[in-house]
């Protein structure tokens, strides 16, 4: 598969931003995020999800790249398997990585998103970053597109559902929001849409 | 997905979405097992031992 890359809004331009399946050494720095002052809920959130992967690692419950998930389904097809991802970007260096995703693969070929957190106060050229979440959403679905994942879903609280209402376009999300597969193809299309459109104006 | 608004209009509005909330989303059962975790680690850790100014280490005894 080739590298999973969306794009961020940073300084009036739409910018590369790569996501990655996080292995040990980038889940350290993921944890790292809990010294930051003032402490936030992302920072708490990145701390935790950490906590969880290498407590789900020593129990050989983890997959730190694509191509390990696909062969732990192969070997069973109903395992349950988690994995963090972790954004990054050249252009972005200061930051080591820009957020966070901590999913599973549930027994039944569904993903979970666990925990999903942007590390915040990220600017460039003294300009906010934005559209890493939504970035990261659209990932998640070329991922369960790539798998054969019929759903994504999650829990959602009284802070996240105003998100995912407004990327699903519907009204209310209350305790759960469920992506299936057609929600799926509308994100992928919308934002691609979009994108080209963007870039394609970036270029003249 | 009902679509509503065009691509534009959908991706503008997430991009002031995410300029002005924070994006930390955790689900409660998720977030509930990780402190249960990190409560469970904490546990676990050795107790170390406070080394207060004036109180002198223990030391082991050696054979004489």
């Amino acid at each position: 598969m080739k590298p999973i890359i969306f794009h961020a809004e940073a300084a009036g331009e739409f910018r590369p931003v790569e996501l990655t399946f996080a292995t040990e050494a980038e889940v350290r720095r993921v944890r790292a995020w809990r010294k930051m002052t003032p402490g936030t809920d992302a920072a708490e959130f990145a701390a935790l999800a950490a906590k969880r992967w290498f407590y789900y690692t020593r129990e050989g419950a983890t997959v730190a790249s694509l191509k390990d998930l696909q062969a732990a389904v192969r070997r069973n097809d109903r395992a349950e398997l988690a994995f963090l991802l972790v954004a990054s970007a050249d252009w972005a260096k200061r930051y080591k990585f820009l957020a966070l995703a901590y999913c599973r693969r549930t027994w039944c070929h569904h993903l979970v998103l666990d925990f999903l957190a942007v590390r915040p106060g990220l600017m460039f050229a003294n300009q906010p970053i934005s559209g890493i979440g939504t970035g990261m959403l659209f990932s998640l679905t070329g991922i369960a597109a790539f798998l054969g994942i019929e759903m994504i879903w999650g829990e959602a609280t009284g802070s996240s559902a105003p998100f995912y209402e407004k990327i699903l376009q519907t009204r209310p999300v209350q305790d759960l929001f469920i992506i299936r597969r057609d929600t799926m193809r509308g994100i992928r299309d919308y934002y691609l849409t979009d994108r080209k459109r963007r870039l394609a104006k970036a270029k003249h | 997905m009902k679509r509503k608004l065009t691509p534009k209009d959908w991706l503008d509005d997430l991009l002031e979405y995410e300029r002005t909330h924070e994006i930390a989303f955790a689900s409660p059962r998720a977030l509930l097992e990780a402190r249960m975790i990190a409560e469970m680690d904490k546990a676990r850790r050795p107790h170390r031992r406070v080394h207060r100014n004036g109180v002198a280490r223990r030391r082991k005894l050696t054979a004489r």
